[in-house]
């Protein structure tokens, strides 16, 4: 062993500090094992992409926006006030909310002994790594009984739209935006992309969005993505589907699609090309282990790379999701700790936080069917829930998807606030609910979640505030 | 070419899975008809898995450690030549009339899989049941956690089943591996067996007397020979005491030969290799038989063979040098003969007292089979048999 390699023990490591690493870590320390975490910022990385530069910095940017553009309907409906959006504010109140959820984190390990140390950590051997500074330091040695694998993702890059932070911007950059460019081309109609594009729409700039596949939101049934597009319409922002981007020359943003090419004058491009996984530098191949073509490490229902390290997150495959590496945390925490548990959800929700809001959970009729589940979907119009009304919004549909005995296998939704009650659709289709429970469950009125009673009764085919469809 | 998915056979009576112990082969590897390609370990013994098929391995589908239930895919084979039925046992254990534990009820819900909440799916993973062979009590068919608990014997109970885990902070974590796992497992089963015991003390002064007389003649038996032939005597004329029980078609096997069980401690947790037709051999016989079963036993060389089949079992308390203890049953079996630690005491005599050397005896006996009144029988006549050491090879 040469000189100074003398590596520290530690006997529960884990790499990263995001949602999946930090919960990870916590889960350990009530298994009553020692935990180290080794995060590339230190401390202000915990809470991770999500806390500091993702979920929860964009959530406040999309209160802002739909905040400020409501007003604009208020005016007729009895409240009269301007707005005036002043993002140099918006950025201190953000950082205000971020800082308190990553003090959250601080404060919980502190409370769980839980020590956290700042570097890059890459694989030496089977039962230890290499923490690096980044600068002249030598490199700190870890060998550890346990480890947890919680790297992450960064945003994809786009090769001729080379990001500078100032014209060509990322999502981080669009978050940490202080002043707001007059006309903006958001690359990718993905979830990251339309949310983006319709905040800053909200906000007053002129957007345009360019996707190479021929429609937005990939994945998501068509009759629930259609109220979206239809308010992206209405809000001004020009979309592009079936296009490519093939150049930017400081001014505008060059297109390209069958009608032929074309350039947009933009302040700004936003690129939203999806994300990358942070596993090119963890030196697996001294474990052994090989990514996917994806750059994903592939691992079983019980997230083990190897015996003692586990591997959670948005490095594995599956949607790149806070909650799915939150979820796999616990898993991966108790099976290295000689825990028999397995990763094997139902239902994975996910949440679009465009206007209106769509959230997903479990299959849809189209997944079903390819899984040789014969499911049909219960629709029930979002015109029709009296909540919703008076949130002057009445366009949007909430859809279950249910066998032919009616056991709920998916739920599918867009409308105001779905993203609020998805978590319910999740909970009954894990509980093996059916139609008849979610009838029979008394919801509040006046709540848009009562809609999910009524379309449970369209499926049984006893709708009480729609007229059922006539027999033949 | 054709595919071939080589899953785990039954390599033995009643047992249901078998832990990975290792690989000997990798994705890739070229193997010939019968190579070894993995080392398992079951119920009691560790064994070399040959493959039925020629080819190229093209995936592995288990890591060693875990559990892997008959039926189950093990290696999946580019085959060349012939290719046997996937369901082939191949591994060439004796079985004799192996009661199915398992009753397989086919999901034939609209969703194709048990409805069951995450949290009676993750206590089924903790207890390594797979809820497709569970029949739903619940609304609809659900699968309870009721259902899971009745499955494997365990007692219901109020605590959450994470109550491990609010002890003192820095416990030691032992993974349940291993036969200490199996042991975990069939004694969880040996729990839903209603027991019954009685115990009696014999003077075995005549017996002991009569070992000496034998060893006199250069064999060194210890005493352990002669409490398995009086079993085994006693046996022959309780017949329902040598047998075994099926609960789950309620049919009692009762036999004329014994296989006797021997519980042997080893290194790694107790193990019961069984003498076959023990009734067929003499004291001195049965003590060879037992050093011999007794080492490979230590050794994990048992075979599977060697390791099951048992109408009914003994196990010596008196090694530990405690008193006596109380045995548990070994399902199927239906008893266990335990026996303590030979001591002097003081008794009387014709009236006088006098210092004898005292056995005492306990057998445990399921009660759904037999009852206090048969036991009674059953341990006077081992005692008998004991108290006439001169006739038991008559």
């Amino acid at each position: 062993m040469v000189v100074g390699e003398i590596p520290d023990s530690v006997d529960f490591l884990v790499v990263g500090g995001g949602p999946g690493g930090y919960v990870a870590a916590l889960v350990a320390a009530q298994l009553g094992r020692k935990v180290v975490v080794v995060d590339a910022l230190g401390e202000a990385g915990l809470g991770g992409v999500c806390v500091n530069v993702g979920c929860i910095p964009s959530k406040a940017l999309i209160e802002l926006a739909h905040t400020h553009h409501g007003l604009e309907g208020w005016s007729n409906r009895g409240l009269k006030a301007t707005g005036t959006v002043d993002m140099a504010d918006f950025q201190t109140w953000k950082s205000e909310v971020v800082s308190t959820l990553n003090g959250g984190v601080k404060q919980l390990f502190k409370a769980a002994g839980i020590e956290v140390r700042q570097g890059y950590f890459r694989f030496t051997r089977k039962d230890q790594g290499a923490v690096e500074f980044g600068d002249e330091r030598p490199p700190m040695h870890i060998k550890f009984n346990s480890c947890v694998v919680a790297t992450g993702s960064r945003p994809a890059t786009i090769p001729i739209l080379k990001r500078d932070g100032k014209r060509i911007l990322d999502s981080t950059d669009v978050l940490a935006l202080d002043h707001l460019p007059a006309r903006i081309g958001v690359v990718g109609g993905g979830y990251i992309g339309i949310e983006l594009g319709s905040a800053l729409a909200q906000l007053g700039a002129k957007v345009t969005i360019v996707e190479a596949a021929d429609r937005i939101l990939a994945g998501i049934p068509n009759h629930i993505v259609s109220p979206v597009a239809k308010r992206l319409t209405e809000l001004g922002v020009d979309v592009k589907t079936s296009t490519t981007v093939i150049g930017d020359n400081g001014t505008q943003l060059s297109v390209k699609n069958a009608d032929g090419e074309d350039a947009i004058d933009v302040d700004a491009v936003v690129v939203c090309a999806g994300r990358v996984p942070n596993t090119d530098d963890l030196g697996l191949e001294v474990l052994g282990v090989k990514t996917n073509d994806r750059g994903l490490i592939v691992v079983g229902d019980d997230l083990l790379v190897t015996p003692n390290i586990a591997a959670i997150g948005d490095i594995t495959p599956g949607p790149a999701l806070a909650h799915r590496a939150s979820a796999q945390a616990h898993v991966a925490a108790e099976v290295l700790s000689g825990h028999k548990v397995e990763y094997k959800p139902l239902a994975v929700p996910a949440v679009v936080f465009s206007n209106p809001e769509i959230a997903t959970t479990g299959l849809t009729v189209e997944e079903a069917k390819a899984q040789g589940i014969e499911a049909t979907a219960a629709m029930f119009p979002i015109a029709a829930s009296g909540r919703a009304r008076t949130m002057d919004e009445s366009a949007g549909t909430v859809q279950i998807v249910h066998t032919e005995d009616g056991t709920v296998v998916g739920a599918q939704m867009v409308g105001p606030a779905v993203s609020e009650f998805i978590g319910e659709m999740t909970l009954a289709i894990e509980m093996g609910a059916n139609l008849q429970d979610l009838a029979d469950t008394i919801h509040p009125h006046p709540t848009v979640s009562e809609t999910l009673v009524e379309s449970a009764r369209v499926g049984m085919g006893m709708p009480i505030h729609v007229a059922p469809k006539r027999k033949r | 070419m054709s595919n071939f998915d080589f899953t785990l056979p039954d390599v033995g009576e009643g047992i249901a899975e078998a832990e990975i112990i290792e690989w000997s082969v990798a994705v890739g590897d070229t193997v010939s008809v019968d190579q070894v390609v993995a080392v398992i370990e079951t119920d009691k013994s560790q064994i070399e898995m040959p493959i039925p098929v020629a080819g190229k391995i093209s995936a592995i589908h288990a890591k060693p450690g875990d559990v892997v239930k008959v039926g189950e895919k093990l290696i999946s084979v580019d085959a060349v030549g012939d290719v046997p039925a996937p369901t082939a046992g191949h591994h060439g254990a004796a079985s004799t009339s192996s009661p199915q534990a398992v009753t397989q009820v086919s999901v034939s819900n609209s969703v194709g899989r048990p409805l069951a909440s995450p949290s009676t799916r993750r206590l089924a993973a903790s207890l390594g049941i797979d809820l497709n062979v569970l029949a739903g009590t619940g609304p609809h068919g659900r699968i309870t956690e009721s259902d899971v608990r009745g499955f494997t014997g365990e007692p219901q109970s109020a605590q959450p089943v994470a109550a491990v885990s609010v002890g003192p902070a820095g416990a030691r974590v032992i993974p349940l591996q291993g036969l200490r796992r199996q042991i975990a497992s069939s004694m969880s089963q040996a729990l839903s067996i209603p027991h019954i015991l009685e115990f009696k003390e014999i003077d075995a002064t005549a017996l002991l007397d009569f070992r000496a007389v034998i060893n006199e003649t250069g064999h060194k038996i210890s005493v352990t020979p002669f409490l398995m032939k009086a079993c085994i005597n006693a046996l022959i004329k309780h017949p329902t005491f040598n047998a075994r029980f099926d609960s789950t078609v309620n049919e009692i096997h009762e036999f004329d030969s014994v296989h006797l069980g021997m519980a042997t401690a080893t290194d790694d947790g107790l193990i019961v290799p069984v003498i076959k037709n023990a009734q067929s051999l003499s004291i001195v016989e049965l003590s060879d038989k037992l050093n011999e079963l007794a080492e490979l036993a230590r050794t994990r060389k048992a075979s599977t063979d060697q390791l099951t089949g048992g109408t009914f079992s003994l196990t010596n308390f008196g090694s530990f040098g405690t008193w006596l203890g109380t045995p548990v049953i070994r399902p199927p079996e239906v008893g266990i003969a335990g026996f303590g630690c030979v001591s002097e005491k003081v008794i009387v005599v014709d009236g006088q007292p006098a210092v004898r050397k005292i056995l005492p005896i306990v057998v445990a006996a399921d009660h759904r089979i037999n009852d206090g009144a048969h036991l009674g029988a059953f341990v006077n006549e081992i005692a008998e048999q004991l108290l006439h050491p001169e006739n038991l090879e008559k």
